[in-house]
């Protein structure tokens, strides 16, 4: 899970409706206007490596140099 | 941008890919209802894309994602020690490429001596889209995906029209 301070409000589909089953255009550019600015500190998180499947933080990647993260999935 | 991740290694960058929801959900790739069931998309994705990036997934409720905006197609670079350095609603490699070679000659422009400060911009980008690409990303997912993006093209068509 992401660590979440309390000025932080997730965005982009909330509750059940993050996984929806019909795209009706749910991208939403002022959701990623509003999210962090260059120049803070990225919010630390627990991610799943596909390869092993060990869990690791996002910190402790950007503890050992710069991370470059590309989002996707199949589309 | 697996070809950049390859080039950058050695100049101090780590690259991923991160899964995240399925942006258009159709019969053969649906909407994830478990976490397993995320898992094995990304594998299928890894495999059938040949992506050499390491690939990490989100949770199943997108906790990173929905935090850093919840784009389906999003590059960030991290600087080492977590500050942003670069944020992109759309992955453009070109684009990644600039903000990568510009924060890898940080060092150098230390070592000639020069004061460095940090900058804020904000500026608008434009990406070379490969429509027959994702078009066939839509297929892959299923008929549902296809006739989904089609319907909302025709009401966002519409909906200008009415402006």
């Amino acid at each position: 899970m992401a660590d979440v301070r309390e000025d932080q409000v997730p965005i982009g589909g909330v509750g059940d409706d993050y996984n929806y089953a019909t795209f009706r255009g749910q991208e939403d550019f002022a959701g990623l206007a509003r999210a962090h600015h260059v120049g803070e500190r990225a919010p630390d998180a627990t991610l799943t490596r596909l390869d092993d499947g060990d869990e690791v933080r996002l910190s402790d990647l950007w503890r050992d140099g710069h991370v470059i993260l590309e989002f996707g999935s199949f589309t | 941008m697996d070809e950049l991740a390859e080039e950058n290694g050695a100049r101090g960058f780590q690259s991923f890919f991160l899964y995240v929801r399925e942006a258009h959900p159709g019969e053969l790739l649906p909407h994830h209802t478990s976490f397993a069931q995320k898992l094995a998309h990304a594998r299928t994705f890894r495999d059938e894309q040949h992506v050499r990036r390491p690939i990490l997934v989100d949770g199943l409720d997108g906790p990173l994602h929905r935090l850093l905006g919840a784009m389906p197609n999003m590059t960030w670079i991290l600087l080492r020690g977590g500050t942003i350095a670069y944020k992109a609603a759309w992955t453009a490699t070109a684009d990644v490429r600039r903000a990568v070679n510009e924060i890898a000659g940080i060092p150098e422009l230390r070592r000639q001596g020069g004061r460095l400060a940090p900058i804020w911009t904000e500026r608008l980008g434009y990406r070379v889209v490969d429509q027959a690409a994702f078009m066939r990303g839509l297929e892959r997912n299923g008929p549902k995906a296809v006739a989904e993006f089609a319907d909302f093209m025709r009401q966002t068509r519409l909906d200008q029209l009415d402006e």
